[in-house]
């Protein structure tokens, strides 16, 4: 009776969060795909250039994988699980995000004070767009008007214009901003700040900071589920949770070493943490709080950026 | 002297590779164990002080504050002068395990930036394992670093440290010295 009701759970828990996740695997030079359904490695595809940071498309479709070693934007085919196109940029490529209509391809390089514009499909750089010091994180508003950019060395967050691509707003965050992240209805957008060991709560419409959070050391990216915010801590090897209305702490999950990559599963019922030093991405369950499994994907996962994939079968249900 | 063990002058140049200052896009990691005839709590009396590094072969001296407590700093200073500053992040003696940080070094002394290190003993009667890792980018901070200065250079340098500091901890150990 009792296996029979776990074997029914795990059936439900399946079809509410048939995810992929694609992981990029920094030193072992790949991308790792899970099916968060069976929590197993469906495929394993080399990249090169020592991959870092990834954006899934709004469709499903596309994952475009950044190599800041290899200078290099990786167009992978999400369905086929193949490398469609390797596309040569310059600095080093690293924060990644696509614009909602699914072209063009924003990359950060974190050498220089601009973002690339890449059509992916002219294989081109079609505009660079200046913003602050060592942009890092990336993010588009859901309206698809307005890209985010973290420049770390400069502590704020830019805003641009994605129709005139100029730099319409900086916004001063806290130290060493290194992930950003909007939330689903584009009203705020969160950092995470490297030096100050807190999130910054951005008001996006008003374009000001309504509120800091402190939170675990050396602070990488914030994901977002259900009005909590889940936040990597680096050097605590944790996760820091708290909830977007109140700000206030709601509790710190113990991960796996380095903890990096952080997002929601489409229906918002878990988390998924990419631990860099460990090779494995901690699942949080997101009403309990709770690790409730641990996956093994490769080498040095960083997983930055939007790395979650609907199935078709959840996208169009 | 060098920390990767090499005889160098002091290094002239000044270096800082202070908290998330700038750094190269790859972190590099290693880990790197050896096996200790001894009991745990034997080896732990050698490594287990934080103002105490003397079992790393090119340390001459480890001056520091706070003891074993959470931020406590040490300054190391290596054969032929070369000074390490380092801070220590998580310390429990239950576990036998600690991580610190090094707060500035010349990469001339080790070819890295934004270094942070876990040490930890474990073991079951009379037979023990320390493991030593590192997380840390390597000392040119952009891109097509020099070869003395980038990724191979790094995990080389902190990979021969670390084989050198374990098998002085063995041998330390094993002699009851």
């Amino acid at each position: 009776m009792r296996a029979a009701m776990v074997a029914l759970s795990l059936v439900v828990a399946g079809a509410a969060s048939a995810d992929e996740a694609f992981i990029t695997n920094q030193n072992g030079d790949d991308l790792t795909v899970l099916d968060l359904a069976t929590g197993k490695t469906v495929a394993t595809i080399p990249i090169g250039g020592k991959p870092a940071g990834v954006a899934v498309s709004a469709d499903g479709a596309r994952v475009y994988v950044t190599s800041p070693e290899g200078k290099a934007l990786t167009v992978v085919d999400a369905a086929g699980r193949t490398v469609l196109d390797r596309i040569s940029l310059e600095g080093g490529p690293l924060g990644v995000a696509v614009h909602p209509g699914g072209s063009p391809v924003y990359v950060a390089d974190w050498y220089a004070k601009h973002i690339l514009v890449v059509d992916p499909v002219a294989r081109a750089v079609t505009a660079r767009v200046d913003v602050g010091a060592s942009p890092s994180g990336l993010a588009v508003t859901p309206d698809g008007a307005t890209l985010l950019s973290a420049d770390r060395d400069s502590d704020q967050v830019s805003f641009v214009d994605l129709k005139t691509l100029h730099r319409v707003a900086t916004v001063p965050v806290g130290q060493r901003p290194f992930g950003v992240t909007i939330d689903r209805d584009g009203r705020r957008a969160y950092t995470a700040n490297v030096g100050s060991n807190d999130v910054s709560v951005i008001d996006i419409a008003s374009r000001k900071v309504v509120g800091v959070v402190k939170v675990g050391e050396r602070p990488y990216v914030v994901g977002l589920a259900a009005d909590r915010a889940f936040v990597s801590n680096q050097y605590a090897e944790s996760v820091s949770v708290f909830d977007v209305t109140t700000l206030q702490t709601l509790a710190t999950v113990p991960v796996g070493e380095y903890p990096e990559g952080v997002e929601a599963s489409a229906d918002q019922t878990k988390i998924y943490v990419a631990n860099w030093f460990s090779n494995a991405v901690s699942v949080i369950d997101v009403a309990t709080l709770k690790v409730e499994n641990t996956l093994d994907v490769g080498d040095g996962p960083r997983a930055f950026g939007a790395f979650i994939r609907p199935t078709p079968r959840q996208a169009k249900p | 002297m060098k920390f990767q063990l090499l005889a160098a002058a002091a290094a002239l140049l000044v270096g800082f590779a202070g908290a998330a200052e700038a750094h190269g896009p790859t972190r590099q990691k290693t880990t790197q164990s050896i096996e200790i005839n001894a009991a745990p709590d034997k080896v732990w009396t050698v490594i287990g002080n934080f103002q105490d590094m003397s079992w790393l072969p090119p340390v001459e001296k480890t001056e520091g504050s706070g003891g074993n407590d959470k931020d406590a700093t040490r300054t190391l200073t290596l054969k032929g002068g070369a000074t390490v500053k380092e801070q220590l992040t998580k310390y429990d003696a239950d576990t036998k395990t600690y991580a610190y940080r090094i707060t500035e070094v010349d990469v001339k002394v080790l070819p890295v930036t934004n270094y942070s290190s876990h040490i930890s003993v474990k073991g079951e009667g009379d037979k023990s394992t320390v493991t030593w890792q590192g997380a840390f980018y390597r000392g040119f901070p952009n891109n097509d670093p020099p070869p003395e200065l980038s990724d191979e250079a790094a995990i080389k340098a902190v990979n021969e440290l670390y084989q050198a500091g374990l098998a002085s901890v063995k041998e330390k150990v094993e002699k009851g010295s």
